[in-house]
C-alpha cells in the first residue's frame, strides 16, 4: 500500500513538472510531426507504399520521440541531485521507477494519440476499427516503449554523455515493441482483413539482398560437391 | 587516522565509523577514517579544499556508499536510519520547475515518517512570501535557505550540513549560526563543515581536521583555529 502511495506522489510530482516544462513536451511533439513529414517526403508521391507503411512510421516516430522524452525525465531529476533528495527521504526506488515510467507514458502515449491526425492527413489512412482500438494500440505499443525505456534512462543518466547514452541503451530493447505492435496498429489503420506484419521477411530481405551476390562466389568451381 | 578515535562514551553513539574509506576514479578521497559522535553532540570537520569534507558528510548521510569501512548511525544500518538524517550539501536537491511549497510538499508526502508544518518551516526561514514562487526564480541565498526549511520541516535526529555558509549573506550567515543553535537545543545531533574556523567552532563542541583524505587531528572545537592555520575567509 505504501509502495503504491509514494508511486502516486512520485507520479503527480512528474506530471505537475511536465505540465510546467511544457514547451519541452511541445518540442518533442513537432519532433514527431517533422518525422512523420520527413517519412512521407522520403517515400514521394505513392500513396499505396505511403497506407502500407504508416503504422510503422508512426511507431519510428514514436520511438524516436521517447529517446528524447525519457531522457528529459531523468535529467530534472539530476539537475540539482533531486534524485538523491528522493531515495535520502527515503523513498523506495520501485516507487520511482513505477511513477516515472507511468509519467512517460501518459506523455508518449499522449503524443502518439495527438499523431493519429496528422498521420491521416499525410499518409491517407483511414481507421476502420474505430479510434477507441488504435488509441489501445498505441498505449500498449508505448507502454512496451517506455517500460525498458524508463529503465534505460535512469541507467544513463548517470553517464557523463547521457544525451548520447540514451539513445542506444533504448535501442537494444525498446524496437521491440514497436515491432510486435506495428501488425496490431497495421490492422487498426487498415482493417481486420490486413495481414500481420511477417517477421521472418526482413531477415529473408536482408539475406538475399546481402548474400546473393556473394553466394556464387561461395559455390565451388565446376558444380560444387557433385563433380 | 585509527589513533584520532576518542575514549569510548557511555553514550549512544550517532555516528560510528570504523575504516571508512572512499575512492573516486582511482584516487583516495577519503581513507583509513574512525569517528564516533554521541547522540547529542556536534563536531565541526575542518580541512582545505578537496581535504575530503564533502565525500565524509556524504557517506555519513548515506549518500555515497563507502569503498572500504564501516558505518553505523544511531547503532544500526546506515541506510535504515535515513528517515532520521539531514543532510543540506552542494547538490541542494531541488526541483526547479516546482515551486518553494510544492518541493516541500513532494518531500512531505513521499516520507515515511510525518514532519512539521510545511509552511511553518517556510516561515521560518523567511520564505513564506515566496512560497508559491517556482524554485528557478530564486538567487543561490533563498536556494539555501529552501534547504534549510526541507530541514526544519523533516526534524531529524542526525543533521549533516555540508558549508552551510556559502551563498549566504551576513543574516543568512547568523540564521544558520541560530539553527544550529536551535537544533543541538532540541537534541539533535550536528556534523558540519566550513572554512570559517572560528564560528565554526564557536557552535560545536568537538573538531576534526582532514587533510588528503585522512584525520590530521580531532581535539576540542575551541583548539581548532590553532591547527587548522588560523582564521579562514
Amino acid at each position: 500500500m505504501e509502495l503504491i502511495y509514494q508511486c502516486a506522489n512520485v507520479l503527480r510530482k512528474d506530471l505537475l513538472q511536465q505540465w510546467r516544462a511544457r514547451s519541452r513536451l511541445v518540442a518533442v511533439g513537432v519532433f514527431g510531426l517533422t518525422t512523420l513529414l520527413l517519412f512521407s517526403f522520403a517515400n514521394g508521391p505513392d500513396t499505396v507504399m505511403l497506407r502500407a507503411n504508416a503504422a510503422g512510421y508512426l511507431w519510428l516516430a514514436l520511438l524516436l520521440c521517447s529517446t528524447l522524452s525519457l531522457a528529459e525525465s531523468f535529467r530534472v531529476e539530476m539537475q540539482n541531485g533531486a534524485l538523491e533528495g528522493l531515495l535520502l527521504l527515503p523513498t523506495d526506488p520501485r516507487a520511482i521507477y513505477y511513477g516515472k515510467a507511468i509519467a512517460n507514458l501518459l506523455v508518449l502515449a499522449g503524443l502518439g494519440v495527438a499523431l493519429i491526425p496528422v498521420m491521416v492527413a499525410l499518409y491517407d489512412v483511414s481507421i476502420p476499427m474505430g479510434v477507441p482500438h488504435l488509441v489501445g494500440v498505441i498505449t500498449l505499443g508505448s507502454a512496451g516503449l517506455v517500460a525498458p525505456g524508463t529503465l534505460y534512462a535512469a541507467l544513463s543518466a548517470r553517464a557523463r554523455q547521457r544525451r548520447a547514452a540514451t539513445p542506444p541503451a533504448l535501442s537494444t530493447g525498446g524496437p521491440g515493441a514497436p515491432v510486435v505492435g506495428q501488425g496490431h496498429l497495421a490492422r487498426a489503420l487498415r482493417g481486420s482483413d490486413a495481414p500481420d506484419l511477417e517477421l521472418a521477411r526482413p531477415p529473408h530481405r536482408v539475406q538475399r539482398h546481402l548474400l546473393e551476390p556473394v553466394r556464387p562466389a561461395l559455390r565451388p568451381r565446376g558444380g560444387g560437391l557433385t563433380r | 587516522m585509527s589513533e584520532a578515535v576518542l575514549a569510548p562514551s557511555p553514550r549512544v553513539l550517532a555516528v560510528s565509523a570504523r575504516g571508512l574509506a572512499r575512492r573516486h576514479t582511482g584516487r583516495w578521497a577519503l581513507r583509513g577514517v574512525d569517528l564516533d559522535v554521541a547522540v547529542g553532540d556536534s563536531l565541526l570537520v575542518l580541512g582545505a579544499n578537496g581535504s575530503g569534507k564533502t565525500t565524509l558528510i556524504r557517506l555519513l548521510g548515506t549518500a555515497l556508499t563507502p569503498s572500504a569501512g564501516t558505518l553505523k548511525l544511531f547503532g544500526g544500518d546506515a541506510e535504515a536510519a535515513r528517515p532520521r538524517v539531514g543532510m543540506v550539501s552542494h547538490a541542494d536537491h531541488h526541483y526547479d520547475d516546482l515551486s518553494a511549497r510544492e518541493n516541500l510538499l513532494v518531500g512531505a508526502s513521499l516520507s515515511p515518517r510525518p514532519g512539521s508544518s510545511v509552511d511553518a518551516a517556510l516561515a521560518a526561514v523567511g520564505l513564506d512570501s515566496r512560497a508559491n514562487d517556482i524554485v528557478r526564480t530564486f538567487s543561490a541565498g533563498m536556494r539555501k535557505r529552501l534547504s534549510f526549511a526541507r530541514l526544519l520541516w523533516k526534524k531529524p535526529e542526525l543533521v549533516l550540513l555540508d558549508e552551510p555558509y556559502a551563498g549566504l549573506d551576513p543574516a543568512g550567515g547568523r540564521f544558520v549560526d541560530q539553527l544550529v543553535r536551535d537544533l543541538r537545543a532540541a537534541g539533535s545531533t550536528v556534523v558540519f563543515s566550513t572554512h570559517q574556523v572560528e564560528r565554526g567552532a564557536a557552535l560545536c563542541d568537538e573538531a576534526v581536521l582532514l587533510e588528503a583524505g585522512r584525520v590530521k587531528w580531532r581535539g576540542n572545537a575551541a583548539d581548532a583555529l590553532e591547527h587548522a592555520g588560523g582564521p579562514q575567509e
